[in-house]
This record gives structure tokens, C-alpha cells and sequence, in this order.
């Protein structure tokens, strides 16, 4: 039973930063030096609100709030924290939290401050509230605000004259993918009557062409989410163009609603039986995806698009661990989006670091930086020895889960390729090191002293990666609750 | 005990690494110093832990959950291996680094790092913890390039070995979870035993990622060129982190897996011909070189060849054998070898000389055991003729080489501490030599593993003999190169070839070259294209659309309604308003009009 507590935290983490973000927008100008503590403080009271579920989650107690929203049509404010949710809502909420401290030291202040700051934490709610979302509506109105607020970042803050075309790119790209999951979430309600993930869950019967058609619409949307080779196309150019703390927020926690969607709607929704179909599918687009992004990554020469294209790969990874329908690599695939997610903030953070510094963003405009750097170099060869699978870092402990499932399945054949295509990640991960760190230092390479607002979190991500490799029980304790939500619970 | 002296095992060089690298990276001579103190204790540590072989230590790590308790065991095998890993790189230490000669202290870390978790990877029974503890070494070999070599060298060094040897791991990896799924423990001993469980098909990818990881971990041929970094290395990065650590732990893991490699006499057949193959062209291109250092990686790939042909002849004591008998070779080999008195005629010079023809000899006796069993083992004649040519090769390399003075580069300043390492490895290898029999029998009962008949001397010099592969290539090859330094005139084996460089294809770029081409083909050849196409016919239909039904299809429709009915109300009001008359005719009409309507209708 929900206790008042229980609701004022579940309304915190959605209200705090929407109240910042109004008054953000009310102060304009005039909230300029002010503006990063204001949202920095209610990204934090969220990121507490969320992580204050948890012992009411260990209780066996699902926090919940139902408001009247649209009685006409029976549409209600529901939001609810179960098992599932946890993981994607703490990790939005501290990368959220991660990118607005990063921007105290990455953003250049001006009028416009204020309304940055705000859509940031707009850009933050609208990836929790998906989360929350107990309901399809409310479930797509936040999944849209999540859409328009960092578009809307994109175009006014985004680097380089194509700043219009490449927001334009991502809006119809990832609106396209929103459009499918829209018209299954409209197929679901007219066949159940039902708008409610609860009820929803406990099994839905359509007509066996109208299950895959649904399944696929879902797959699909949710697939042009997460990146993944070939509907991969607005992230490079999004990831690259966007200012840092923004390409923070999509790399790290955007992508992972992709990931959500397709636990929350077809795998929990269905049954086995519905999704097995899909499996092998889903399993050879992983491995095509994995090994196409680190490709791709090994071409590139542009920092910042070498760890987009990273993401394309670890996405890879994500979707193959799904689509082996084993508890492992269901498990292993929720471990990596928070791992990816703190890889990838990492991994940007240190880009970041170096981009700022040097005013350079080509790998063969860089080199030599190791001692002049050194603690960027540290912290990013963590990023890269991490994102490579090195034992003990983070994304070792989920990935060795992915492969585990992989190998309980029957087709041992893709398991084996999807383990030879990590060797690619190791490759790109080495040179992008590499690329910054060693070698000559180019001619004249000056390096600026940055301040602590971007130094900071960097080093406490890094150290993170290897302390939440050595002690993953936690979190593994977390995504282990979440299994029975999956498939019925029969994994 | 037992549990402290395992503890002090892997923390004391993990520590020593620690401190080295946050503390003295600009004091070598103490780094040196602690690397000394640190590699020896490490070494005692082992020796001290052999009385308590068999023991059950309490020592055990939980880790990632569902993968179950990370124990660690004493058996006499692994702890064997430890040892002689552990006292290699104490030796190595001692007698390739002084204080006169700086090593850097980063390489020297990396040293104790790869120490520490080489004695996990030795003595732990838990296949998880032995490929992280694996990675960890892999990951100090591959930063030892990168610590010691100046400019781009480096970073290439480090991306080359790395991938290599995450190559390796990847088979590794692949056996691992396969045998995992099968029996549901990480536990090594029944794991393996699951094999037996295993379809054809599952059986088949665990054979290839064994053979795979053992391939590379040995350095064998053609896999071998991550090996080829240690060259332009510090000696004791060269002699021990290239040469000794995973060399050793590929040889102890084909020891564990030796029983799996043969699943049936085809997939038997084939690793037979692999491994006697690639030693053979190991030795041969060893002999082309006139570098020590260079020859010795080969010398290295062609002990790695030898031991996997004894794992694929089912000789699994044969492999543990080799691989605690050849560490102390490898490394009297190295040490000898660039003692710079071995050009001379002085006592010392002939000493070192005598050293190294010692090791060189005794490297191809342990090859001629391992061939003279698999003759006695009935295995196919064809893979052991090669293999016979091997050995025979390697006699001819340890003798030219013996008598060869070393290249002016490999002449570095003598060592006192180089002299006291040579000893002790020269005293063991002689006793070693000297009663093999024994020693080996000693050595197969302490460690509990099954005894395997060693032939008596004469029994050995019978079989080379009347060995035609040993005795023709040992008689040709011999005869050759003497008619070759008489004649002078350089034909098979060229004395004073230049080196190549260390690396003559950059994989690396070349890797990014195809990445890019398959990008323009892609990214922007083809989904670009896709895209731009997709967005042009959007774009020009909506504008075709507009045209058509916007502006002159359905606006036109509807202007030309709106003009028609306009123009009829305009008619209709003309002839309907106005004069009065027009108006009264209109009742009429509009009553006609009325009635035809209605009488039709009706």
C-alpha cells in the first residue's frame, strides 16, 4: 500500500525539476548566474526521490500515484515505481544530474542560460515520466517532451552551421520510430479498452497476425530509439552536433528508453510463446549492429563521433541480450544500459575534457596529450578499457551475463560471432586512446586548464566504472527483481 | 598458512606495482630496488606454499553473482607452474637490470602486475577468475610498449598486443560460457568434465577456442607477432613479460584442457599437422635470424608448436612437464645469450657459450622426449616426421647460435647480478639434464599426474638414430651450412641478413582503411543515399501533390465548383430579380420544373 511519503517522493521526481525548469523560464535572463545551481539542486531532489523508492520496492510495495487527468475518456495521471522502473529511472536521474554539474564548466553563459538549464531538465523529466508512466497516454506525452526538449536543445545550442538540418533529422528520425509505438499503443487500447500497464500486464489476447503486427510496430519504434543499425542514422549526427552535456543526456540515458520500451510493452506484455518469433531477429540485429558501429567507429576520425558510433555498437550488444529471451541475458541487457550509461557519460566527459582543452576535436589533430593530461588520459583509458569489456570494469560484469544468455540459446553460431565482433570494440577503443593520448604532440597544441565542474564528475564517473565493477551485487540484486515483471516470469 | 602465504602471493607484487606507479616513477634505482624485494618474496611465497600442496585453502572470492565462489586450490601441477613462473621473473630481474642500467619503473610495474595475477590465474580452480586474472596479464604485457617506447611506437605496440591477446581470450571466453551452459558450474574440474555431455557441434567451437586462446597465449606461429613487441623492449619486459608469463600460462591451460583436444582422429589429425607445422616454420625462420632476441620469439614459437603436438598426441603429463623444464631453458637462453662475454674467448665467454649451448640442447632434448613419446603414443607418422624435423632444427639453431659472437646491439655491459642468475639457472638446467630420468619420474609423483615411461639414454640415441626426419634433417641442414660458411657464399641460412623492422604491416591502419571504405559504402553510399532518396520523394511528391490537388486538382475542383455555382446563382438571381415581368415568368417555370420533377419521380 502506497504511503504518503511514497507519493510526495514519486511527485518530487517529476514536479521539482518541472517547477525549476517554469521559474527557469519565467527569470530568462536575469537567472543567469543562478540558473546551473537551481537546476543542478532539483536535479539532485529527483535523483533522491528516486532512489528513496527503493526500500519501499524491497518491502514488496509498488509507490503509486492515480490523479484524474482526462475522465471523458477515462484517462488518468498514473504514475508508479515497480522493479523495471528502478534502474531506468536512477540512471536517468543521475545523468541527468551528472550533465547539468558537467555544464557548469562546459556551458558558455549568456541570456539564453536560463532557458538551456530548463530544457535540460525538461529533456530530464520527460525520460522520467516515461519511465513512471503507468498509463499509454502519459506514457507518450512524456515520451514527446523528451523528444521536443532536446531537439529544441539541438537546434539552439548545437555546434556547427548544420545545427538546423541535424535537429530536423532527429525529430522526423526518432518521431518516425514514436509514430509506430503510437499506433501500437492505439492498437492495444482498441483491443483491450485498457490504458494501464498493470492491467495490461496481466495478458492481452489479439489475434495472432494482429500480435506480431503489434510486437513489430513496437520493435521497431522502440528499435529507432536505441540506434541500432540501420535506423541508427540521426544518432551521429545528434551525438555530434549537440553540446556535450546534451550528447551526455542522449547517449547515456536517451538511448536507454529504447531498451525500456521494448521490456515494458512487447516483453512484459506478451508471452513467450508471442515473442519467440522475434528472438532469432532480434538477436542477428544486435550482432549486425554491434559489429557495424564499432566498424564504423574505426573509421571515424571525429572524437565525438566515434563514441556515438560506440553507442550504436553497445546498443548492438543490448538488443542481442533481449533476443536471447534467457533470464541472463534479459538481466545482462538491463546491467548494460546503466553501465553503458555511466561508460558513456565517462567516455564523453573525458572527450569533452580534451575537446575543451585543446579546442581540437579530430583524433589526427590530437596525440602526445598523456602528459599534459594526465588525468584525462586516466580517466578516459578507464572509459575505453571499460567500453572494451576489461575485466573488472563495469561493462565486463553485463556483458559476460549477454554472452552467458547467448551461449543458453540454441544458436551458438551468432553467440560466438557476437563475442568475436567485442574484439572489434577493443580495436576502436585502444586507437581512440591512443589517437588523444600517445604519440607526437602536434604542433601548436596548447592545452587550457579547465575548471572542477568538469574535472569532477569525470573522475568520480571513472571511479565508479571500476568500484561498480568490483561490486556489482547491488545492482544486480535490483535487476534480478526486475525478471519476474519479464515474459510472465517464465525465463 | 596456507591462506596468509596465498594472500602475500598475489598482494605483495600487486602492491610493489602500485607503489611503483604512484610513488617512484622517477626513481628507477629504488623501483628496481622494490621489484627485486617484491618478485623474490613473491617467489619464496610459492616455494613456501609447495609442502602444503593438496591443501584446502579457505581463501574464497564471491564476485558476480551467479557465477558461484571463487576458490582457490593447491594442487601440485599449477603450484609448480607458479613457482618456476615466479622464480623466472625474480631471476629475470636479477639478472638483466642494475642500477648503472636504468629500467623504466612503469615497465617494471607492469612486471608485478602481470606477476600477481599470473599466481590467481596458476592457483585459482574457477574459470572466471582465471580469464579475468588472464586479461590482467594480457593488459600489463600490452602497456609495457607503451611505457617504455617513445613516440607513435608505442601506442602501436600497445594496440597490436592487446588485440592479439583479447584475440585469445575471445576463444577463451567462447569455451568458457559454452562449458558453463553445460554444466553450470565455473568450477574448472567439472566443467571439463562436461565436455563429455556436449553435441558434436558445441564440442567442436570449445575445441577451436581452446586451441585458439592456447595458440596465442603460446606465441605460436603465425599468431605469434604480439610477441615480436618485446624486442625493442628492457630485457627483463623482453626475457619475462614477453617470454616467460603467458607463454607459461597458455602451456599450464593446454595442460588443464589436454584431455578435450582430441574428440575425434580427424579434428587429432589436424592439430597434430597445426602444431608440428608452425613450429617447424617457427625454427626455420628462427635459423634466418640474426638477431638473438628476434630468434628467440621463433625459438619460443617453436616450444609452443612442440607442447600443443604433445596435447594433441594425449600426452597431457608431457605438456606440465615441458612447461616446468623449458621455463628455466628459455630464460638460461636469454640471459646467456646477451651476457656480452659470450664473444670472447675469456673464461666468462666461454661459460656463456657453454650456457647457452646447454639450453639451446637441452631445449630440443625436451622436444625429442616429447616426439620419442608420441611415437610410443602410435600417433601418425606424417605430423611426426615434422615434428622430428623440428626438433633436429632446433639442435642445428642451438649449436650455430652457441657458436655465434652475439650482434653489437645485443652486447649490453656486464652484470654481477646477470652472473648470479646464470648460475643458478645454469646449475639447475645441468642437474636437470644430468638425471632426467629421474627427476622426471620425481617430478610426475609429486605432482600426482599420470607417470609417463622415460627412456633411458641409449634408448634416446637409438631412436635418433634410427629416426629418418631427425637424422636426415639434422645431417642436411649441417652439412649445408658448413659447405655454406666454405664456400661463403650465404644460400639457406644468410648470417648477416638485415632485421626487419618489428612490424612490417600497420594491421591497425589497415583495419581503419577497410572500416572507412565500408563506411563510404554504406553510411554514405548506400543508407545515406537511401535516406536523401527517401527524403527527395517526399519532398517532390508532396510538392507534386500539392500541385496537383492542392493548387489545380482539388482546388481547382473546388474553385470551378465555387465559379459554376456562382456563375448559376449569378444567372439565377439575373432571371429571378430585377424586372418584374422576368420575376412572374419565373413562378411559372419554377411550377413546370416542380411538376416534371415530381410526375418523374413518381
Amino acid at each position: 500500500m502506497p504511503t504518503d511519503t511514497q507519493t510526495i517522493g514519486l511527485v518530487t521526481i517529476v514536479a521539482v525539476p518541472v517547477a525549476a525548469a517554469v521559474v527557469l523560464f519565467l527569470l530568462r535572463g536575469r537567472s543567469v548566474r543562478f540558473a546551473g545551481w537551481i537546476a543542478g539542486v532539483s536535479a539532485a531532489i529527483s535523483l533522491g526521490a528516486a532512489l528513496a523508492m527503493v526500500p519501499a520496492l524491497y518491502r514488496g510495495e509498488v509507490p503509486t500515484l492515480t490523479v484524474p487527468w482526462i475522465p471523458a475518456v477515462g484517462i488518468e495521471f498514473d504514475l508508479h515505481v515497480d522493479w523495471l522502473t528502478l534502474p531506468f529511472l536512477v540512471t536517468e536521474a543521475a545523468v541527468t544530474l551528472v550533465a547539468v554539474i558537467y555544464s557548469w564548466g562546459y556551458h558558455e553563459h549568456d541570456e539564453r542560460t536560463g532557458t538551456f538549464y530548463a530544457l535540460l531538465l525538461l529533456f530530464g523529466v520527460g525520460m522520467s515520466g516515461t519511465t513512471l508512466a503507468d498509463d499509454m497516454v502519459l506514457f507518450y506525452v512524456f515520451w514527446e517532451l523528451m523528444l521536443v526538449a532536446s531537439s529544441i536543445l539541438i537546434l539552439a545550442w548545437g555546434e556547427g552551421e548544420r545545427r538546423g538540418a541535424v535537429a530536423l533529422k532527429y525529430f522526423i528520425f526518432t518521431h518516425f520510430g514514436s509514430l509506430l509505438v503510437l499506433v501500437g499503443l492505439i492498437v492495444l487500447y482498441d483491443a483491450t479498452g485498457t490504458d494501464t500497464f498493470t492491467a495490461l500486464r496481466a495478458g492481452v489476447t489479439l489475434a495472432p497476425g494482429l500480435t506480431n503486427v503489434v510486437i513489430g510496430l513496437f520493435l521497431v519504434g522502440f528499435c529507432v530509439k536505441m540506434a541500432v543499425f540501420p535506423v541508427h542514422l540521426w544518432l551521429p549526427d545528434a551525438h555530434t552536433v549537440a553540446p556535450m552535456p546534451v550528447t551526455i543526456m542522449l547517449a547515456a540515458a536517451m538511448l536507454s528508453m529504447g531498451t525500456y520500451g521494448i521490456l515494458r510493452f512487447p516483453l512484459s506484455i506478451f508471452s513467450r510463446l508471442e515473442m519467440t518469433p522475434f528472438a532469432l531477429p532480434m538477436m542477428i540485429g544486435g550482432v549486425f549492429s554491434e559489429v557495424y558501429g564499432a566498424l564504423m567507429a574505426l573509421a571515424e576520425r571525429d572524437v565525438k563521433r566515434i563514441i556515438a558510433y560506440s553507442s550504436v555498437s553497445q546498443m548492438g550488444y543490448i538488443l542481442f541480450g533481449l533476443g536471447t529471451m534467457t533470464a541472463d541475458g534479459i538481466a545482462g541487457a538491463t546491467l548494460h544500459v546503466i553501465y553503458h550509461a555511466i561508460v558513456k557519460a565517462l567516455l564523453f566527459m573525458g572527450a569533452g575534457w580534451v575537446l575543451k582543452s585543446t579546442g581540437r576535436r579530430l583524433i589526427t589533430e590530437l596525440g602526445g596529450l598523456s602528459k599534459k593530461m594526465p588525468l584525462a588520459m586516466v580517466c578516459t583509458g578507464v572509459g575505453a578499457l571499460a567500453i572494451a569489456g576489461m575485466p573488472p570494469f563495469c561493462i565486463f560484469d553485463s556483458e559476460w551475463m549477454i554472452f552467458s544468455g547467448g551461449f543458453h540459446t540454441a544458436h551458438i553460431g551468432l553467440s560466438v560471432v557476437t563475442l568475436l565482433g567485442s574484439l572489434l570494440t577493443v580495436v576502436y577503443a585502444v586507437q581512440l586512446i591512443i589517437g588523444i593520448f600517445f604519440g607526437s604532440l602536434p604542433e601548436g597544441l596548447t592545452v587550457k586548464k579547465l575548471n572542477w565542474a568538469i574535472v569532477a564528475p569525470t573522475v568520480l564517473l571513472a571511479a565508479l566504472a571500476l568500484i561498480e565493477g568490483i561490486f556489482p551485487a547491488m545492482l544486480f540484486d535490483w535487476v534480478v527483481h526486475e525478471l519476474p515483471l519479464i515474459l510472465g516470469g517464465r525465463l | 598458512m596456507t591462506n596468509e602465504l596465498l594472500i602475500a602471493l598475489f598482494s605483495l607484487p600487486f602492491l610493489a606495482s602500485v607503489g611503483i606507479s604512484l610513488l617512484l616513477r622517477r626513481s628507477p634505482r629504488t623501483a628496481r630496488v622494490v621489484a627485486l624485494v617484491a618478485s623474490g618474496a613473491t617467489a619464496l611465497c610459492a616455494t613456501a606454499l609447495l609442502p602444503l600442496a593438496g591443501d584446502d585453502p579457505t581463501l574464497v572470492i564471491e564476485w558476480l553473482p551467479g557465477t558461484g565462489p571463487m576458490a582457490f586450490g593447491l594442487a601440485t601441477t599449477s603450484l609448480y607452474a607458479a613457482v618456476v613462473t615466479t622464480w623466472a621473473a625474480f631471476l629475470a630481474l636479477l639478472g638483466t637490470t642494475s642500477a648503472e642500467r636504468e629500467t623504466p619503473p612503469l615497465a617494471l610495474a607492469m612486471m608485478l602486475l602481470a606477476l600477481a595475477a599470473a599466481s590467481v590465474a596458476f592457483l585459482t580452480e574457477h574459470f572466471l577468475a582465471r580469464y579475468v586474472a588472464l586479461e590482467v596479464v594480457a593488459l600489463s604485457i600490452a602497456l609495457a610498449p607503451l611505457v617504455e617506447l617513445k613516440g607513435d611506437e608505442g601506442g602501436r605496440g600497445f594496440w597490436l598486443v592487446y588485440v592479439i591477446l583479447r584475440l585469445g581470450d575471445v576463444g577463451l571466453l567462447t569455451a568458457i560460457l559454452i562449458l558453463f551452459d553445460a554444466s553450470g558450474t565455473l568450477e574448472i574440474t567439472p566443467a571439463l568434465e562436461a565436455a563429455g555431455t556436449l553435441s558434436g557441434a558445441r564440442l567442436g567451437w570449445v575445441v577451436f577456442g581452446l586451441v585458439l586462446a592456447v595458440w596465442v597465449k603460446l606465441g605460436n606461429y603465425p599468431l605469434h607477432f604480439w610477441s615480436r613487441w618485446g624486442r625493442p623492449l628492457s630485457p627483463p619486459a623482453h626475457a619475462w613479460l614477453f617470454m616467460t608469463v603467458m607463454p607459461n600460462l597458455g602451456a599450464y591451460l593446454l595442460y588443464r584442457v589436454t584431455p578435450l583436444l582430441a574428440p575425434s582422429a580427424a579434428v587429432r589429425t589436424l592439430i597434430l599437422w597445426l602444431a608440428a607445422g608452425a613450429a617447424m616454420v617457427a625454427v626455420i625462420t628462427a635459423l634466418t635470424r640474426r638477431s638473438l632476441r628476434s630468434a628467440l620469439i621463433y625459438v619460443a614459437a617453436a616450444r609452443g608448436g612442440l607442447l600443443v603436438f604433445a596435447a594433441a598426441s594425449g600426452l597431457k603429463t608431457a605438456v606440465w612437464l615441458g612447461l616446468v623444464a623449458t621455463t628455466p631453458l628459455q630464460l638460461l637462453l636469454f640471459l646467456a645469450g646477451e651476457a656480452p662475454e659470450r664473444g670472447t674467448s675469456s673464461v666468462l665467454g666461454r661459460a656463456a657459450q657453454g650456457l647457452f649451448g646447454l639450453a639451446g640442447l637441452a631445449l630440443a632434448g625436451v622436444g625429442l622426449l616429447i616426439t620419442w613419446w608420441a611415437r610410443q603414443a602410435g600417433m601418425p607418422l606424417d605430423a611426426l616426421f615434422v615434428a622430428e624435423a623440428t626438433v633436429a632444427l632446433l639442435v642445428v639453431w642451438a649449436v650455430r647460435e652457441a657458436m655465434r659472437p652475439p650482434a653489437e646491439e645485443e652486447a649490453v655491459g656486464s652484470l654481477a647480478g646477470r652472473w648470479v642468475a646464470m648460475g643458478m639457472v645454469g646449475a639447475a638446467v645441468l642437474i636437470g639434464v644430468l638425471g632426467y630420468g629421474p627427476l622426471t619420474r620425481r617430478l610426475a609423483d609429486a605432482a600426482g599426474v599420470e607417470g609417463l615411461h622415460v627412456p633411458a639414454l641409449t634408448t634416446l640415441l637409438r631412436y635418433v638414430a634410427f629416426a629418418p626426419a631427425l637424422l636426415l634433417t639434422t645431417v642436411l641442414v649441417l652439412v649445408t651450412w658448413q659447405m655454406q660458411r666454405r664456400s661463403r657464399v650465404e644460400v639457406h641460412i644468410p648470417a648477416g641478413a638485415q632485421e626487419e623492422p618489428v612490424e612490417t604491416y600497420d594491421l591497425q591502419e589497415g583495419l581503419a582503411q577497410a572500416a572507412r571504405a565500408l563506411r563510404a559504402v554504406v553510411e554514405v553510399g548506400f543508407l545515406e543515399q537511401i535516406l536523401a532518396l527517401s527524403v527527395r520523394v517526399v519532398v517532390d511528391g508532396a510538392r507534386v501533390t500539392y500541385r496537383f490537388v492542392e493548387q489545380e486538382g482539388l482546388e481547382g475542383l473546388i474553385r470551378r465548383v465555387v465559379q459554376a455555382v456562382v456563375g448559376l446563382s449569378e444567372a439565377m438571381r439575373r432571371q429571378h430579380t430585377g424586372l418584374l415581368r422576368r420575376n412572374l415568368l419565373w413562378i411559372p417555370l419554377s411550377l413546370i420544373l416542380a411538376l416534371v420533377v415530381a410526375v418523374t419521380c413518381w
